[in-house]
């Protein structure tokens, strides 16, 4: 039971950032990136480079990485997808070239770095029990870290000029369009956090696990997963799904079998999909006709 | 002679993959990004029913508990069709929940269908030996060109099917639903059950290349069926010709044959890892350009005009 408290809050700790900038970039910018999973890879093979190769602190290295890779979302939008959607093809040609710039960033990172699986060079430190947990310094802060960029992002999309302009954009491209906004900036910035909060889950992942070329698609399972828990453009939603299928997780990992982890979180999503597709937080109660409908 | 023979062989069963792809996509706009998985499933099945209990006598399976593969020994015949219908069926149990979503989402949950196939595959033991794999599969004659002519066989078979569908009242269904929903249903027919359809139908078309697969190869791992055969038959469907069968088979004949089989032979060069990865750089570039500048493929769509269609009554 401590076991699955102690992981559950990690996994979470590395889930919850994705699945949020996931659903950031899908509720704004209205296309599904399947590359995302890739640009948790490659956040996690870029604080490699400057943790193994470079010899930074990985705490430094975190945010060197932070900044690339958002940099580097940001300029995949610019100059793939940005020309596709002025010409308005639909967002399932978007799809279909997402999955192309997947392939391309997996296997320039393989080609890099080769097969093999790599670890963070850190150095090693105790563990203590904190009440039922049990973590180390450096996981406390992960988890705090998580958090507090969750709630930041939240705070942001509240209160701040910008994530008003995103909320708008979200609601209504045109009317926004109309109105003055310049909706290429604010989809530009949604990339921005979207692709930094990849690349910090991809570093928290790692430090949790290890680094390989293909954890990308996994990882885009698992996210989607908290998704559709959450109700898929509820950024709250998404958070509080990833809160669910970590333990999920890591329960399925301590009683059931470690390899079926990311095959749990797809279950789920089944079972949500069935009973109640809005997503558990969405309104309106369940109802167990939904079970038998077969009509959309 | 050997090595076209080999590359034919391979193209045949991609094109089969194609075909059911162009079906689910092109004909009725279901993104089906598991393709990996309902190969796999056609290919163990059919390798699980099939194998001779021979193969339990290998020498690494010293020690080994023993499990489903090697006691059944059924022939091809029965594998093959096992094999799709088993396909079919998992996309009907998968196709309950998962056709409700949105198309953008489909391709999301269909990645994840492949992925959960994926670890069944490596972990279940019993069932399929894990990532040590299924060998001695029985080819059925025992000879690669009467083999491959079967292939071709099965090919066509489904290349007609698939044709006769799409031109039927039914076809019509899924290519009205294809371009407006609200209007199909507003007709009332069930939008629903003809993507339904389309989406067994095509899983289990792959179930059989799956199959086709596994005797060919005669030997089958759980790491063959990666997400790369699911992108490699993306990539060739739209470039050939997204909604055109014939455009698939050339597709499939410029990809698979010339670019990913064919440049095989060419002098490898850093790590065994360096030049399959090139190749997939280069096969996904290709893909953004192809949707960027010439999104209808080598062959488009035929389209019925009006002429054409007063012509035909």
């Amino acid at each position: 039971m401590e076991d699955l408290l102690s992981y559950g809050l990690l996994t979470f700790a590395s889930l919850a950032l994705p699945a949020l900038g996931l659903c950031l970039s899908i509720k704004v910018v209205k296309y599904f990136n399947l590359a995302y999973g890739d640009y948790v890879t490659m956040g996690a093979y870029i604080a490699l480079l400057f943790n193994l190769i470079f010899g930074w602190n990985i705490v430094w290295a975190m945010v060197a990485t932070i900044v690339i890779t958002a940099i580097a979302g940001a300029a995949i939008h610019k100059g793939i997808f940005k020309p596709l959607m002025e010409r308005k093809v639909g967002p399932l040609t978007l799809l279909v070239v997402s999955l192309g710039v997947g392939f391309v960033i997996r296997n320039v990172i393989l080609i890099a770095w080769g097969p093999q699986p790599y670890q963070y060079k850190m150095p090693m430190a105790r563990a203590h029990h904190f009440g039922p947990f049990f973590f180390t310094p450096f996981q406390i802060f992960m988890i705090v870290v998580c958090l507090a960029v969750a709630i930041g992002i939240f705070l942001m999309l509240r209160y701040t000029q910008l994530g008003r302009l995103m909320r708008a954009t979200s609601d209504n491209p045109e009317l926004s369009e109309i109105r003055g906004i310049n909706i290429e900036k604010v989809y530009s910035y949604t990339w921005l956090i979207a692709c930094g909060l990849s690349a910090l889950g991809g570093v928290f992942m790692s430090i949790l696990g290890t680094i390989t070329t293909w954890m990308g698609i996994g990882v885009l399972v698992t996210i989607f997963a908290c998704l559709i828990v959450g109700g898929i453009e509820n950024p709250y939603g998404a958070v509080l799904g990833a809160l669910i299928i970590s333990f999920a997780m890591e329960a399925t990992a301590i009683w059931i079998s470690p390899p079926y982890k990311v095959t749990i979180a797809y279950v789920i999503m089944i079972v949500i999909l069935l009973i109640k597709p809005s997503g558990i937080f969405a309104g309106g109660g369940f109802k167990w006709s939904s079970l038998l409908r077969l009509q959309r | 002679m050997e090595f076209a023979l080999t590359i034919a062989t391979i193209v045949a069963i991609y094109c089969i993959l194609g075909l059911a792809l162009n079906l689910q996509f092109g004909y009725t706009n279901l993104p089906n990004f598991g393709i990996a998985g309902f190969f796999a499933v056609g290919a163990y099945t059919s390798a699980i029913l099939t194998v001779p209990h021979r193969f339990l006598e290998m020498e690494i399976f010293a020690g080994f508990p023993g499990g489903v593969p090697g006691r059944i020994e059924a022939p091809f015949i029965v594998g093959i069709l096992a094999a799709t219908a088993l396909a079919g069926f998992i996309a009907f149990l998968i196709g309950v929940p998962v056709l409700r979503l949105r198309e953008d989402y489909l391709a999301v949950a269909s990645i994840g269908v492949a992925e959960a196939i994926h670890y069944i595959a490596l972990n279940e033991l019993w069932l399929t030996i894990g990532s040590a794999g299924i060998r001695l599969i029985p080819m059925p004659f025992a000879n690669r060109i009467l083999y491959f002519l079967l292939v071709l066989l099965v090919l066509a078979i489904v290349f007609y099917v698939i044709n006769r569908l799409v031109r039927s009242p039914f076809g019509r269904i899924w290519r009205a639903t294809r371009e407006d929903e609200t209007v199909t249903a507003s007709l009332g027919k069930s939008v629903f059950r003809s993507r339904m359809w389309a989406w067994v139908i095509g899983c289990a078309f792959m179930g059989t290349a799956g199959s086709l697969w596994a005797h060919y190869a005669m030997a089958i791992q759980p790491g063959e069926f990666v997400p790369t055969t699911t992108f490699l038959v993306w990539i060739f469907v739209i470039v050939g010709g997204l909604r055109n069968n014939k455009g698939v088979l050339i597709g499939a004949l410029l990809i698979i044959g010339l670019f990913e089989q064919g440049t095989r032979f060419l002098p490898a060069f850093g790590a065994p890892y360096v030049v399959p990865a090139l190749r997939l750089i280069i096969i996904g570039v290709m893909l953004i350009i192809f949707i960027r500048f010439r999104p209808q493929g080598v062959i488009p769509e035929r389209a019925m005009t009006i002429e054409k269609h007063i012509k035909t009554i």
